[in-house]
């Protein structure tokens, strides 16, 4: 048996190489196939069991005032959805679901029937109901977290800013002008996860985040926005006007300040109003401007040499007629005008004789040199470019009629481009409302600066018709803007709005607007109220669009430190809330200030801030200010010098002052007690 | 081979000390996967927190809202002649 065993051993280990060769080679060739054919294929499968993509949806940018203040931002809120074929119970669930959300029972029960695998319950609830429902914990109901774009200010500048459809794309204004700035790029994150789905983060799988949407900067300055928008509103519904608009800028650089329309709508929930309501009259609308046009059409006759300030013209006696034509001036008493007392008194006959004296191609050039029938590109949605019918369509009658705002269209932001030109010594500039754009990162992608084109008109000129647009306000046709404290120089308008079948005038329906700019010497400010329409009060632009300015040019030149003379001598603290808005104390007991003992300071204490401010006027010192309420404390004491150009600190606090004596006595009355 | 031995020994030692650092050094590698998870779950609530806030801070602070409670406490925007300027 040992000897058989013997003398096999060799075949046996021979057949044991074999076996070895054999499951060695197959064992080689599989790991061949696994590592060198199939290894790739396998790899990716492996990597792709433990590596997901996480999207991450980038964030709307935000879109903010000149300041930094939020005028438009997304925010996540919660919304309730169900895949339908995963609910049991469904009787039973949607009882419970009706009685944490509000929502009808037959609604719910409605969707729960359907047979889909994804639906809305609501798709925003507040975060308490979103909290509710989850509380039930019924199985197939979950709450998506969705962007949902917020207006913080209402309808504070709602035309500008447009609005964002549910899709996250803006469907209007700068939201959809600027969309693709705004909506930023989704971006997949590569990460590893665990068995029960958690993420992991490790190194070399990278941590690039998507990237969010650009934050845009308006040149609007909230406050201007909110008086013009609330002067604009005041006026328009008591001259039942049936639209309106106003637009606010600084004629030095062509930065909107203001852009109100009228009537307005909330963007936050912009699909309660119908269409009309958020079209932003002020730009993609075009007027006949009326007598507006006037001061243009002065100064390019001016410029040209055609006339003078004093050149005399037969105004007819307010009506004149040429070629089947009849101009009419409002008074039948203007007889022989300057070309001054023409722009003053607004005459249409006037008017019409100096368009007269212009060959056709030369007033045809000069609408175009202020930039009548160009569009304005100051950054808005649907900017419109005006009217101007070609040369070669020009009647003979056409230089005289357009000459006072009629057989012309133009636009808001048109005639203010030119306006400013006035204002600012005779240098078109282009209007912008794009301020800067900010990227994710904060680095600053886009910065706007004031672009001027050229200068139309020589400063002399310009001199001559700031002067004539100022005696308009102080005799003329714009008396209702005067200002005390400053001088106002304007024009009003009121075009007649053309039947569009018909082409002819309708005889009681108009545009009432007038355009002025503050102060007269040295603009700030200028301004274009227009209303559509107006049934009462009356229909011209002095009565009904000159008020508004007037109460904006008011309001808006304290709220930017603009004081008569100049510079701001009374230095508000900065913390002092009721200063920032440009408000002030409406009962300050202004009549019964006691006059000043010459030399020897009073005491202020317990007085407002106005009171205070009164009393001190009568010296002559430099006084600054900190605090809001009653004086509590002043630097110069009663009884002492106060003699010229000392400093006075004055301090202020809320609550009624109390001087040291009724202080004792009420704190006794209070211990008693 | 007695004199290799130790040499051995040592180099087991060393391969198991390195091979224990690394399974240490994956492991803390994934521990801190999992708290940059949490940090950044963390980071994105308050983040959305503030946004949420600072919307909150520009709607409680809008101009309209302003204008109406200082309407009631009787503060009204300035007349003309009611801006004192002290001297000029």
């Amino acid at each position: 048996m040992i000897r058989v065993w013997k003398t096999t051993l060799k075949l046996r280990m021979i057949f044991g190489f074999i076996l070895i060769l054999i499951f060695g080679g197959l064992l080689i060739s599989k790991a061949f196939d696994l590592q060198m054919i199939e290894g790739r294929r396998l790899r990716m499968l492996a990597r792709e069991q433990f590596r997901t993509n996480v999207y991450f949806t980038p964030e709307r940018g935000n879109i903010y005032s000149s300041n930094g203040s939020i005028l438009a931002a997304s925010v996540n809120v919660p919304g309730i959805a169900v895949d339908p074929l995963m609910v049991g119970h469904k009787l039973k669930n949607a009882e419970k679901l009706s009685k944490v959300t509000g929502i009808s029972y037959a609604k719910i029960i409605k969707i729960l029937n359907r047979r889909i695998q994804f639906a809305w319950i609501k798709r925003r609830v507040s975060g308490q109901t979103a909290k509710n429902v989850e509380k039930q914990g019924i199985a197939g109901v979950i709450i998506v977290k969705q962007p949902v774009r917020y207006y913080p200010n209402g309808t504070l500048l709602a035309h500008v800013l447009g609005f964002v459809g549910i899709d996250d794309n803006g469907l209007s204004g700068i939201e959809y002008k600027y969309n693709k700035f705004l909506k930023g790029n989704k971006r997949a994150l590569k990460v590893l996860h665990d068995g029960l789905g958690q993420y992991i983060f490790v190194r070399g799988f990278g941590l690039k985040k998507a990237t969010h949407g650009d934050n845009i900067y308006l040149t609007i300055n909230k406050q201007l926005q909110f008086i013009t928008q609330y002067y604009l509103d005041k006026e328009a519904k008591a001259a039942h006007s049936k639209g309106a608009f106003a637009i606010l800028m600084d004629p030095n650089t062509g930065a909107i300040l203001a852009m109100a329309d009228y009537p307005y709508f909330n963007p936050n929930r912009y699909w309660k109003y119908s269409a009309g309501y958020w079209r932003n009259r002020a730009v993609t609308d075009d007027f006949e401007p009326g007598s507006t046009m006037k001061p243009f059409v002065v100064a390019a006759a001016l410029s040209e040499g055609i006339v003078k300030p004093d050149t005399i013209i037969n105004c007819y006696h307010g009506t004149y007629s040429l070629d089947g034509i009849t101009v009419h001036d409002v008074e039948n008493w203007f007889g022989r005008f300057s070309v001054n007392q023409i722009v003053e008194y607004s005459s249409n006959v006037g008017e019409c004789q100096i368009g007269l004296k212009f060959k056709k191609s030369q007033l045809y050039k000069w609408f175009s040199l202020w930039g009548f029938g160009h569009t304005p590109h100051a950054g808005l949605l649907g900017e419109a470019k005006g009217i101007i019918k070609p040369l070669s369509e020009w009647s003979e009658v056409g230089p005289c009629e357009m000459a006072f705002g009629q057989g012309i269209s133009v636009t808001g932001l048109q005639e203010m481009a030119g306006l400013s030109a006035i204002a600012n010594g005779g240098r078109m500039i282009k209007p912008y409302i794009i301020k800067k754009i900010v990227n994710a990162y904060g680095k600053v992608i886009y910065k706007a600066k004031p672009k001027y084109l050229k200068r139309i008109i020589t400063s002399k000129v310009d001199k001559e018709v700031k002067y004539m647009m100022r005696l308009v306000v102080k005799d003329g046709t714009g008396q209702y803007s005067n200002l005390i404290d400053f001088k106002v120089s304007g024009k009003t308008g009121t075009g007649q709005i053309a039947d569009p079948k018909t082409g002819k005038y309708y005889k009681n329906r108009y545009t009432a607007s007038f355009m002025a700019f503050v102060p007269y010497r040295h603009p700030e400010l200028a301004m274009l109220v227009v209303q559509q329409e107006p049934s009462k009060i009356g229909y011209y632009g002095g009565a009904v669009s000159a008020p508004v300015v007037r109460s904006v040019f008011k309001n808006a030149l304290n709220i930017l430190n603009v004081y008569p003379g100049g510079n701001a001598y009374i230095k508000q603290s900065k913390t002092d809330a009721n200063f920032k808005a440009g408000l002030v104390a409406a009962t300050g007991g202004a009549d019964n200030t006691p006059a000043a003992v010459s030399g020897v300071m009073q005491d202020l204490k317990g007085d407002t801030i106005y009171k205070a401010l009164k009393v001190l006027k009568q010296y002559r010192l430099d006084v600054k200010v900190s605090g809001s309420g009653y004086l509590y404390y002043q630097s110069i004491k009663p009884g002492t010098d106060a003699g010229n150009g000392k400093v006075i600190v004055l301090k202020f606090r809320p609550g009624k002052y109390y001087s040291s004596a009724n202080l004792k006595s009420t704190k006794k009355a209070k211990s008693k007690k | 081979m007695s004199k290799i031995k130790p040499y051995f020994i040592v180099l087991i030692i060393i391969l198991t000390i390195l091979g224990i650092f690394y399974v240490w050094t994956t492991m803390e590698s994934i521990k801190l996967g999992y708290d940059i998870t949490k940090l950044n779950d963390v980071k994105s609530k308050l983040e959305h927190k503030r946004k949420e806030l600072l919307i909150k801070k520009t709607a409680l602070s809008s101009p309209s809202r302003i204008y109406g409670i200082a309407g009631k406490m009787g503060f009204i925007y300035p007349e003309e002649g009611e801006i004192i300027m002290v001297h000029d």
